[in-house]
């Protein structure tokens, strides 16, 4: 009997267990498809955002509901990327990024009208409170020696500088050149004393105004692209769009002001002529010959834009005290000439050969940051009067010595012998055990370990 | 005091003034000076070699020693107008033996022969627009050197990138990069306006095959860098590239329409630097060493 009852028993323990088994598995789809439907109704997959811009401000959060985001028309043949979390009140969220067509889509009618974001008064107001702060000669600049990336000035250059006033700056640069005390005849002469008087920032924001305004300023500017070949991922892709939607920005921004700001022979016949004249005797010689074979219009943005910014440096403008010339693309491309930093009071730095060596971007060793330190440290100190005090902008620092890429990593050695880079926390820390009792050293070693941890740079 | 003596100043009395005021400006409270400080002093770069304080020439102030050197090559403007000025001087000392030839066979052999290793090569042809050149010290992502067409006209020979190869002497590769830009001129004065971004690939193929073989005749020695082959060279008549320039060549057109709006225009200039991008960052780039070069020849340039 019991080994009947046994017997018979196997069958039934059988389909049990399958029923069991099968309900299990039935309820585990079931649980699966609704937790995974729920994410997808209430958050994307949490994806971090590179930002290689100078001075973004997104970061990585979790998403809440979209508000008033921008209305695109989109493509509907076009599939979407996978959506990226992004912080409300960010660009990407108040242009509605997410719904924009792939960056490489093939749109050949045009149906997919991306500029339509910026009508979103949520869209205007993020790209404005993002490119007000944007230094126009670091925007998307991630790897750059310019002087001022590493300098925190008192009157920082941005665009909300040059944007604030234009018709203002004008009337400043006129008023102050029709003055002699501020024309400073003499090429090489600088007075910084006039700074105010004369309106140097006028002369800065009204030249940079025109070059971007009038001239190809947005074109010219850095862009970091991500080709279709090289399958850019969701986060690459929204970012190329972002700083398209960076420059449509500025662009449309521009229409704001009238033409008549614009700096032409035509409109101000006697302030070009002035201009025209300035600058050191050299200079003025090579502009007089071009301006007898070309038509002046077209002398404008390479000759007067750097003799207003250079002017305004020997005015005591630091901003423009830090402009150095700039090779835009590699071979053909334009370059802009100005170079401020002959005139301001970081001219001595600026010529300096510490500064030639601290400013390029190399490989961490023990001897790259000991130099490093004592220069930040003896420039970094108080002076006896304070406007000559020069204050450095750490984190910007802090990549500069610790983040690759770097120039000199490229360069073919001659010898086989190769050593295996330190990161800067090697360094340091090797620096430590050497017992320095310089207390401004020291304090500049804590500030710049503070800096590169919180930056993740250090290890 | 340099720097190396002055990051292992361990006590501040053996620091020298100008660490001093650092020092003393760092104590607690913080002190301000009344009296004038000793100049904080900048060492300057320096082009030429100065006479220093103590020696003859030198000044009495106080001994500043300079840090080594960052980069061990220098070259100049001068240098470079120096270089140009040989080069030209070379060809144009080639041509005159040629045509001194007395065997009038001879004579016509040896020109034939200098007119087709010279070839593009036209005489003071930066004249036109007034070109200027100079030895940048700045840094260039990447190249050699670098043009600002007319009417800014300058020419720069970027020197911390001429030591970028070590299989070659930087003032080699100065006089190739030198050619290459010359006769980027003469393209230039040919086309009669700027190149278009999709021209630029085929420009920078012809001015480095062109010059290449420049580079023997004047010097005697093949040129440091290899001539652009195969692929290298031929990139702009692929399927990709030639489906940019069309798609450049058709906003190019877009543009030019008549009552275009605003945010019209702004759609296409933005796809157009979208494009001027793309050719600009597949220009040809090359880092084989040209046949027959010799590191340890001499320009005969000194």
């Amino acid at each position: 009997m019991r080994l009947k009852n046994k017997t018979n028993s196997r069958p039934t323990i059988y389909y049990w267990s399958v029923g069991i088994g099968l309900g299990l598995i039935a309820v585990a789809v079931v649980c699966v498809l609704l937790y995974a439907n729920g994410r997808t109704l209430s958050e994307s997959p949490s994806v971090a955002m590179r930002e290689p811009t100078v001075s973004d401000t997104s970061a990585d959060v979790p998403s809440s509901p979209p508000t008033a985001v921008a209305a695109v028309a989109l493509v509907e043949e076009e599939p979407l990327l996978p959506r990226l979390d992004f912080l409300p009140g960010s660009i990407e969220e108040a242009c509605g990024l997410n719904d924009f067509m792939p960056y490489h889509s093939d749109d050949p009618d045009d149906k997919f009208d991306w500029l339509s974001a910026l009508e979103s008064s949520a869209c205007w107001t993020a790209l404005d409170d993002h490119i007000s702060t944007i230094n126009p000669y670091l925007w998307g600049e991630t790897n750059t020696d310019h002087p001022l990336a590493f300098l925190v000035l008192e009157n920082p250059l941005t665009f909300g500088r040059i944007f604030a006033d234009p018709a203002g700056d004008l009337a400043r640069v006129q008023d102050a050149l029709s003055r002699s005390e501020c024309l400073l005849n003499h090429g090489s002469e600088t007075n910084l004393e006039l700074k105010e008087n004369c309106h140097a920032d006028a002369l800065l924001n009204y030249a940079l105004l025109n070059r971007f305004c009038f001239d190809e300023g947005v074109s010219n500017r850095n862009r970091t692209f991500y080709w279709a070949e090289d399958n850019p991922t969701p986060e690459q892709d929204r970012f190329m769009w972002k700083q398209r939607l960076e420059n449509a920005w500025v662009r449309s921004k521009c229409k704001e002001f009238a033409p008549e700001l614009q700096l032409t022979v035509e409109q101000y016949p006697e302030l070009t002529d002035l201009l025209f004249s300035l600058g050191d005797p050299e200079s003025v010689a090579t502009k007089k010959t071009k301006r007898e074979m070309y038509d002046p219009e077209t002398l404008i943005t390479p000759y007067l834009i750097p003799t207003l910014i250079e002017h305004a440096a020997r005015l005591g403008d630091d901003a423009a005290g830090l402009t150095s010339p700039i090779t835009l693309f590699s071979r053909f491309g334009p370059s802009y000439n100005e170079e401020g930093y002959k005139f301001g009071r970081f001219a001595e730095l600026l010529k300096s050969a510490e500064w030639a060596y601290f400013s390029d971007k190399i490989e961490p060793s023990i001897d790259r940051l000991l130099r490093s330190f004592h220069f930040l440290t003896r420039v970094g100190a108080l002076r006896p009067d304070p406007r000559d005090e020069m204050q450095f902008d750490w984190e910007w620092v802090a990549k500069h010595l610790c983040d690759p890429p770097y120039d000199n990593s490229d360069e073919e050695s001659e010898s086989e012998e190769s050593t295996e880079p330190q990161s800067c926390q090697e360094i340091v820390h090797e620096l430590r055990q050497r017992d320095f009792k310089f207390r401004p050293l020291l304090q500049t070693l804590d500030k710049f370990e503070q800096i590169a941890l919180e930056l993740d740079v250090y290890e | 005091m340099d720097f190396e003596s002055y990051y292992r100043v361990a006590e501040l009395h053996q620091a020298e003034p100008p660490c001093r005021l650092v020092a003393d400006l760092l104590r607690e409270p913080p002190v301000r000076s009344i009296a004038p400080p000793p100049p904080v002093i900048w060492i300057p770069v320096e082009t030429q070699p100065n006479p220093r304080p103590g020696q003859p020439g030198g000044g009495s102030g106080p001994v500043v020693k300079n840090p080594p050197p960052p980069q061990e090559f220098t070259f100049t403007t001068k240098d470079l107008k120096k270089l140009n000025e040989c080069w030209h001087k070379k060809i144009k000392n080639l041509f005159e033996a040629a045509e001194n030839e007395e065997n009038d066979r001879k004579r016509k052999a040896k020109l034939k022969k200098l007119r087709k290793q010279l070839s593009g090569y036209v005489p003071n042809a930066g004249d036109k627009d007034k070109y200027k050149w100079f030895a940048s010290q700045k840094k260039d992502p990447v190249g050699y050197g670098h043009i600002d067409w007319p009417p800014i006209s300058t020419v720069k020979i970027f020197t911390k990138n001429l030591t970028k190869h070590k299989f070659a002497k930087p003032m080699h590769i100065a006089a190739q990069a030198a050619f290459q830009e010359y006769y980027h001129i003469i393209q230039r004065n040919e086309l009669g306006r700027d190149p278009k971004p999709y021209e630029l690939y085929d420009l920078e193929v012809e001015a480095h095959n062109t010059t290449y073989t420049w580079f023997y005749p004047i010097f005697g020695f093949g040129p440091p860098i290899g001539q652009f082959i195969g692929n290298e060279a031929d990139f702009s008549s692929k399927e990709a590239f030639k489906k940019k320039k069309e798609e450049y060549q058709d906003l190019e057109t877009e543009l030019a329409k008549e009552g275009l709006t605003e945010a019209e225009k702004t759609k296409i200039q933005d796809k157009m630097d979208t494009l001027e991008q793309w050719f600009r960052g597949r220009l040809p780039n090359t880092k084989t060493v040209g046949g027959g070069y010799e590191k340890s020849a001499d320009l005969g340039c000194d």
